[in-house]
């Protein structure tokens, strides 16, 4: 086999026999670690993490590229070679006399301090629209001293847009938009890098324009652009801290954060095509957009500070005519085509073909007036049933699915009663509107559509059950077929 | 000044060195300049005998540092770093917050700050604590 020398740092070298090389020999890099980890293992346990893959502080590179960026084959090794371990080196300037004071109030909160606001200043944050959502988000990342902020917007300022987006003045009429937003963010705050993006994102630009920032905000007005958005940030494997507002309803959330879903695990189609109304067709409360634009700034300043608990996996809805906040609990979806185990979408797409957009401006769009923001199907998991169940739930279990199904596997022991989907609508005067139910079929998608048909003739406490029976057989029942 | 942790050890660095350090930093603003000590290390004690000057990759580079790992590798490979070094040009040589989380134990990393009357200090950091410099005259010669 052929001979690789290892390059030991020296920290490291006291798990390395205080040798600053190790010759191995060895056909892969595969092979050169197991041979570290048989002779030293403890330089192998501070290379190595528990499943194998090198440390996220540590880079390994042979010959003189990042082992992370080889491919199986490139990973071979076939003549003598040289493996270099590399620690990652970085750091920063204390906070200067003037970040102490300009930053004081916040710097005394418990669990951000001057480890915080160091960490809020090497962050980076790219707010998608410099309009009613972007306005407050950037203004309150400004101030609070996030490092380098940049704006994403082709518009100009209108005075039509003054109403809610307090980023821009009457005088910044006919300007651009991101040009005067970084004139009011530096004056807020000169500490701050502004970069102007004077585009609208599109399929073209989105993957370079939105690369090499720590968290991404949506702040845009369309369905396109959500779409959008999302898949690249799932792409980039960057955090999104989601808004949205229509008419007096908001909605925020953190979308493909680790472990947690992403906007298409919860709405995996956009509405029907010509029911995607902006502000300007429907209407919109100027306060709203900014309540929910500073809840998606403290999101991304949680999120880069690490300060307590993100809105990853759960979807929180504001309803300001009611005064009303709530959250829902939202989960990744293992079959979601941006995000799940096997995705279909690798690369981006005509965002406004996928959402039916009528370029034809003349059209006229007619909007219900009881249009209202799409809020994915209330859920429960098949291990959150189990919990229920033997924590006494007493609420109705149904299956509807076909009853040559209900032969394969059945959820009969729970007390599960039938009601297939075509006898629905005639046996629903037998079901109590206020009673919790849970829904299920084969894979919980037909079961979707009748939890959303029950919560549309006021059945509020209905549930579907996410993954279906097979789902439950899986996860709960490994004795139940999955068919 | 800070006070010196006597088990942090002691790094020698000669002044010629010193003066390449400083230098560097000045020409850097307003930006952090860093990059690798070469030298020998031997327990709590080591002797800067050259720099290797590495650009600042960092985003936002008026506050933070950061080695580009492909960069960094060839000279990692000569077998002679010891530490690293980098500038605060605004503010003293204070290790920060962020250079104690990012911190690897057994380097040695010296920060040239800046002091109130705008002249430059030096500070040698190891494990968390305040090492000794001593200032050797120059770099011993080969005769």
């Amino acid at each position: 086999m052929p001979a690789v020398r290892l390059h030991v740092p020296l920290p490291l070298r006291e798990f390395a026999g205080g040798r600053s090389t190790l010759e191995l020999e060895a056909g892969s890099v595969a092979d050169a670690l197991a041979a570290v980890r048989a002779d030293h293992p403890s330089l192998a346990d501070r290379l190595l993490a528990e499943d194998g893959s090198v440390r996220p502080y540590v880079n390994l590179f042979l010959d003189g590229r990042d082992v992370r960026a080889l491919t199986a084959e490139e990973r071979q090794i076939d003549a003598a070679s040289e493996l270099t371990i590399v620690p990652s080196i970085a750091g920063g300037s204390p906070l200067g006399r003037e970040e102490k004071i300009r930053y004081h109030r916040q710097l005394i909160l418990p669990g951000l301090g001057a480890a915080g606001q160091e960490k809020l200043r090497a962050a980076s944050v790219l707010v998608v629209g410099a309009g009613g959502l972007g306005s407050p988000a950037a203004l309150y990342l400004a101030a609070a001293g996030v490092g380098r902020i940049g704006l994403v917007d082709g518009d100009r300022v209108e005075l039509s847009n003054l109403h809610r987006q307090i980023l821009h003045g009457t005088a910044d009429v006919g300007e651009r938009k991101t040009a005067s937003g970084r004139a009011r963010l530096q004056d807020l705050n000169p500490g701050v890098e502004v970069v102007e993006i004077p585009e609208r994102l599109t399929s073209d630009n989105a993957l370079q324009a939105m690369e090499g920032w720590n968290v991404v905000i949506d702040g845009s007005d369309n369905f396109p652009t959500r779409y959008l958005v999302n898949d690249a940030c799932v792409l980039l494997g960057l955090p999104l801290v989601y808004g949205a507002i229509f008419r007096f309803d908001g909605q925020a959330s953190v979308f493909t954060a680790e472990g947690g879903p992403c906007y298409r695990c919860l709405f995996r189609d956009p509405p029907p095509a010509g029911l995607v109304p902006g502000c300007a067709e429907a209407g919109v409360l100027g306060v709203l957009p900014g309540i929910v634009g500073s809840i998606q700034a403290a999101e991304a300043i949680k999120l880069i500070a690490g300060l307590g608990k993100p809105l990853v996996g759960r979807l929180l809805l504001i309803d300001v005519l009611e005064g009303e906040f709530r959250t829902l609990e939202v989960r990744r979806d293992p079959e979601c085509p941006a995000c799940g185990d096997a995705p279909t979408i690798t690369g981006l797409i005509d965002y406004e073909a996928f959402c039916g957009v009528d370029t034809d401006e003349s059209t006229q769009l007619d909007i219900p007036d009881d249009f209202r923001l799409p809020v994915p199907t209330p859920e429960v998991g098949a291990r959150e049933l189990r919990e229920m169940l033997d924590t006494g739930w007493d609420g109705l279990l149904v299956d509807v699915r076909e009853m040559e199904e209900h032969e394969m596997s059945n959820l009969d022991d729970l007390g599960a009663v039938a009601l297939p989907v075509v006898q629905l609508e005639a046996r629903l005067g037998e079901l109590d509107p206020d009673q919790d139910s849970v829904w299920f079929c084969r894979t919980g998608r037909r079961s979707a559509e009748v939890v959303e048909f029950l919560h549309s003739r006021g059945f509020d406490r209905a549930f579907n059950l996410a993954g279906g029976i097979n789902g439950w057989a899986r996860e709960v029942d490994p004795e139940l077929p999955v068919y | 000044m800070r006070p010196v942790d006597p088990r942090a050890g002691v790094l020698h660095v000669p002044s010629d060195i010193r003066r390449r350090l400083a230098a560097a930093a000045d020409r850097g603003r307003p930006a952090e300049v860093c990059g690798a000590l070469l030298g020998e290390a031997t327990g709590r004690e080591a002797r800067v005998t050259d720099l290797a000057p590495l650009p600042n990759r960092a985003r936002a580079p008026v506050s933070s540092y950061w080695l580009d790992p492909a960069e960094l590798e060839p000279v990692l490979r000569s077998g002679r770093v010891i530490g690293f070094y980098h500038s605060h040009p605004d503010a003293p040589a204070e290790f920060s917050a962020r250079d104690t989380a990012t911190e690897w134990p057994g380097f040695w990393y010296v920060v040239i700050g800046r002091v109130a009357d705008g002249g430059m200090e030096l500070a040698a950091w190891r494990d968390g604590a305040c090492a000794r410099i001593e200032n050797t005259a120059e770099a011993p010669c080969p005769r």
